[in-house]
């Protein structure tokens, strides 16, 4: 049986995973979005935890893209 | 927003908003951010002890496949906080002058809205249990109505139960006493 890395090189895997995080993120991002905004009873919460949410997540994902771009 | 959801009916006040105690909350997110120091500790066992895991990983050279498997890493634990947060934030019971409405928010997609009048109110039970809840005071509520099906409101981990269950009793009263004024009339 072939390795898997002779199937697919690490730099396709890479951007690979990249990818796919990229698409979960905007999922999640919308669906995060979609609930603060028809179901909390206080929009200042909503908008505190949709803007730190923003903060944590957002370095995350441009850091991934960031280190697919190097690899590749 | 949410009470425009819930559709409340003219005159009617919201007297309580309760969420599960903070206690519940902080154990939860502190469990999961505990998480992302996971793979750092592997990677520092496998570093400290080869002789007991006999794989070498020359880091120098992979140094940004590791930078970028750890911020995946922590991407998803981040987004599994923020699952947390939103479950406990959006989980709810709102005590009105006339009614009680539980909002039971299991996950994004699993979302139980159940309401039940002050006044079909047959029961409210209240059980502190374990030694953390007890100093802390927080428990379980649980509500029983008249109404045949889906009988039971339950809520574990609420807040300073036992003023709850006073709140809901004199409310319960106050609503009994404006509705007999009103048949008297």
């Amino acid at each position: 049986m072939m390795p898997f890395t002779s199937v697919i090189s690490l730099d396709s895997l890479t951007l690979l995973v990249f990818y796919f995080a990229a698409i979960v993120y905007l999922i999640f991002s919308m669906i995060m979005y979609y609930h603060w905004n028809e179901y909390s009873p206080d929009n200042r919460v909503s908008k505190m935890t949709l803007v730190v949410y923003l903060i944590t997540t957002l370095p995350f994902i441009i850091g991934l893209g960031l280190i697919s771009l190097i690899i590749i | 927003m949410l009470y425009d959801k819930i559709e409340l009916e003219p005159s009617e006040s919201v007297r309580k908003v309760v969420r599960k105690h903070w206690f519940i909350i902080t154990v939860e997110l502190l469990g999961t951010l505990a998480l992302i120091i996971v793979p750092l500790f592997l990677l520092l066992i496998l570093n400290l002890a080869p002789e007991f895991f006999p794989i070498t990983i020359n880091f120098s050279s992979y140094y940004l496949i590791i930078t970028f498997a750890l911020c995946f890493w922590a991407l998803l634990i981040t987004l599994l906080s923020f699952t947390i947060w939103t479950n406990y934030f959006l989980d709810l019971w709102v005590i009105t002058d006339r009614r009680i409405i539980t909002i039971d928010q299991v996950g994004f997609f699993n979302r139980k809205v159940s309401s039940f009048r002050l006044e079909r109110l047959q029961d409210i039970k209240v059980s502190i249990v374990g030694v953390i809840p007890t100093f802390l005071n927080f428990g379980t509520l649980k509500a029983q109505t008249a109404s045949a099906a889906e009988s039971n409101f339950v809520s574990t981990g609420l807040p300073d139960p036992r003023e709850l269950q006073s709140m809901i009793q004199k409310a319960m009263d106050a609503r009994l006493q404006s509705l007999n004024g009103v048949d008297a009339v």
